[in-house]
């Protein structure tokens, strides 16, 4: 009987083994260092580049807006490809060509699935000179530290954006920013220890859901950014729109934001604030602040988080966000997120019993090339 | 006995004298003979390889080319001018190209390519081994100094 056991035990092991050498296998399979797809001819630069992230999402009972009421939801979680894209960019001489083909949150349901497929992002840019290129197509319009970075999730430190760029699923409000712009020219002019960057934009603004343009005039803005010592970033942005959608009027929207990179760019400290006024409701506004400490494979971050809308049932009670967490590379091309957030609202009256505050935890897996 | 010892002494000294010799490359910036640039600052330097900075004072459109991350002479350009690791710059590459900030540097694989690519292309500047230097393309002053050492 003994010897039965330990033949078993033997076989066990032998599996264990095998089962780490396969795990072992795929980790190292998983994680070669790629790089970008480049195919260069004498004239023409071509390249192709791609991210993909998996979200996974744990949140207690937290307060929903249903209706005209405030209800609570119970414990939840939630699974998802938050994005995969595949960016195309051809350079010949001064003029680029750019796109960005994006599929976002997709997952399962009971009838399928869901998700959206997207072309994010198509434009021509020529270059005039460093102080004076000329960009048309659809883009995002580079309002603020992120929307300069089309939200690449690999480029920043937590597992989601601020939530003046991607506000929590129980804000039932827009977007703070809009998005996409369709003219832009932009530059930059380098002094000593200075850098001096502008951009100046026009869209098409929001089309209704006939697809029909309803705007009595365009969307315009304009963004500054000087750079000093390499180290200091200081930011303004300014937007204008009139949509009007939903009788709202003209909506101008300002922000500032500040960067600032500490010994020899390990240390990072970001923060921005927004205020979006409307003609005829209230006030919105958000601004966060975040630290961010760059270990070369660790990427811990703490931040705080605050948005304030009066026309939104739960929002107008000020949404407190405080997270942390971590960033892990496993190379240079696939990395590993996780971050704890805690919620709590500067005015609880009204809030259903246990939900004055709560938890997420947010996890994520992104591969880049 | 001595001479053994001498022999593997010798080879030992020879040896360790070749791998420690491409660390101490010495390297020039080259441009196009016909580019009108004859001198260049550490700081515009970084901004071009940082892909910045993209066209000359002329307006030309600034071509620029690297070596491949593990060559000697791009692990002294690269630490030496721009501050950072071949390696830590292929991260900011990637980054820069995932913002839609435009590509990488074109990668050429010897000195003896990136000279002929700079020979062949008016707007092109590249960074070769000094020995490698010759009259087809000109060598860049850097803050003064024509070759990196």
């Amino acid at each position: 009987m003994i010897n039965i056991n330990r033949v078993a035990i033997k076989k066990g092991v032998k599996k264990m083994r095998k089962l780490f050498k396969f795990i072992i296998a795929i980790l190292l399979g998983a994680t070669p260092v790629a790089h970008a797809v480049v195919f260069d001819t004498q004239d023409i630069k071509f390249g192709i580049n791609g991210y993909l992230d998996l979200e996974y999402t744990y949140m207690t009972k937290m307060p929903m807006v249903m209706g005209n009421m405030i209800k609570a939801t119970g414990d939840s979680s939630t699974f998802e490809q938050k994005h995969m894209n595949l960016l195309f960019d051809a350079e010949k001489g001064k003029l680029r060509m750019h796109l960005n083909f994006q599929s976002q949150n997709a997952y399962t349901t009971e009838d399928g699935g869901k998700g959206e497929f997207a072309l994010e992002e198509s434009y021509g840019e020529y270059t005039v000179n460093d102080g004076f290129k000329v960009r048309a197509g659809k883009f995002l319009m580079p309002f603020g530290i992120y929307n300069d970075i089309h939200y690449i999730t690999s480029l920043f430190a937590t597992v989601v954006l601020p939530q003046m760029y991607e506000p929590p699923a129980m804000y039932s409000g827009t977007r703070l920013l809009p998005s996409s712009s369709n003219v832009m020219v932009s530059g930059t002019y380098f002094g000593d220890e200075t850098e001096l960057s502008y951009s100046l934009y026009a869209g098409n603004g929001a089309r209704n859901s006939n697809g029909g343009d309803t705007n009595k005039d365009k969307q315009i803005g304009t963004r500054l950014k000087l750079t000093l010592f390499d180290n200091l970033k200081i930011g303004t942005s300014y937007c204008t729109v009139n949509d009007n959608l939903n009788g709202e009027g003209r909506n101008n929207i300002y922000g500032a934001d500040l960067e600032v990179d500490l010994f020899d760019e390990t240390l990072n400290f970001q923060s921005e604030y927004v205020l979006s006024k409307y003609d005829n409701k209230s006030s919105r506004y958000s601004y966060y602040a975040r630290l961010t400490y760059d270990l070369d494979k660790f990427n811990p971050f703490i931040a705080y988080d605050y948005f304030m809308d009066k026309e939104d049932l739960l929002y107008k009670k000020g949404m407190n966000r405080l997270g942390v967490g971590t960033g892990y590379a496993i190379s240079d091309n696939f990395i590993i997120k996780g971050e704890y957030h805690y919620h709590f609202f500067s005015q609880k009256d009204g809030l259903p019993d246990g939900t004055e505050k709560f938890h997420m935890l947010r996890f994520s897996t992104i591969f880049i090339f | 006995m001595k001479t053994i010892q001498l022999k593997i002494f010798s080879a030992a000294f020879s040896l360790m004298a070749m791998m420690v010799t491409p660390s101490f490359a010495e390297v020039a910036v080259i441009v196009n003979p016909q580019n009108l640039v004859s001198e260049i600052s550490v700081k515009d330097l970084k901004h071009i390889y940082r892909t910045k900075k993209t066209t000359w004072s002329t307006g030309e459109k600034i071509e620029v080319v690297n070596l491949k991350k593990e060559d000697s002479v791009r692990v002294k350009f690269s630490n030496v001018i721009l501050k950072k690791t071949p390696a830590k710059m292929e991260k900011y590459y990637l980054k820069r190209a995932l913002k839609g900030k435009g590509q990488a540097p074109k990668l050429l694989n010897s000195s003896s390519d990136i000279k002929e690519f700079v020979k062949n292309n008016k707007g092109a500047i590249g960074y070769i081994d000094v020995n490698d230097v010759d009259d087809e393309v000109k060598v860049l002053s850097i803050d003064g100094k024509k070759q990196i050492n």
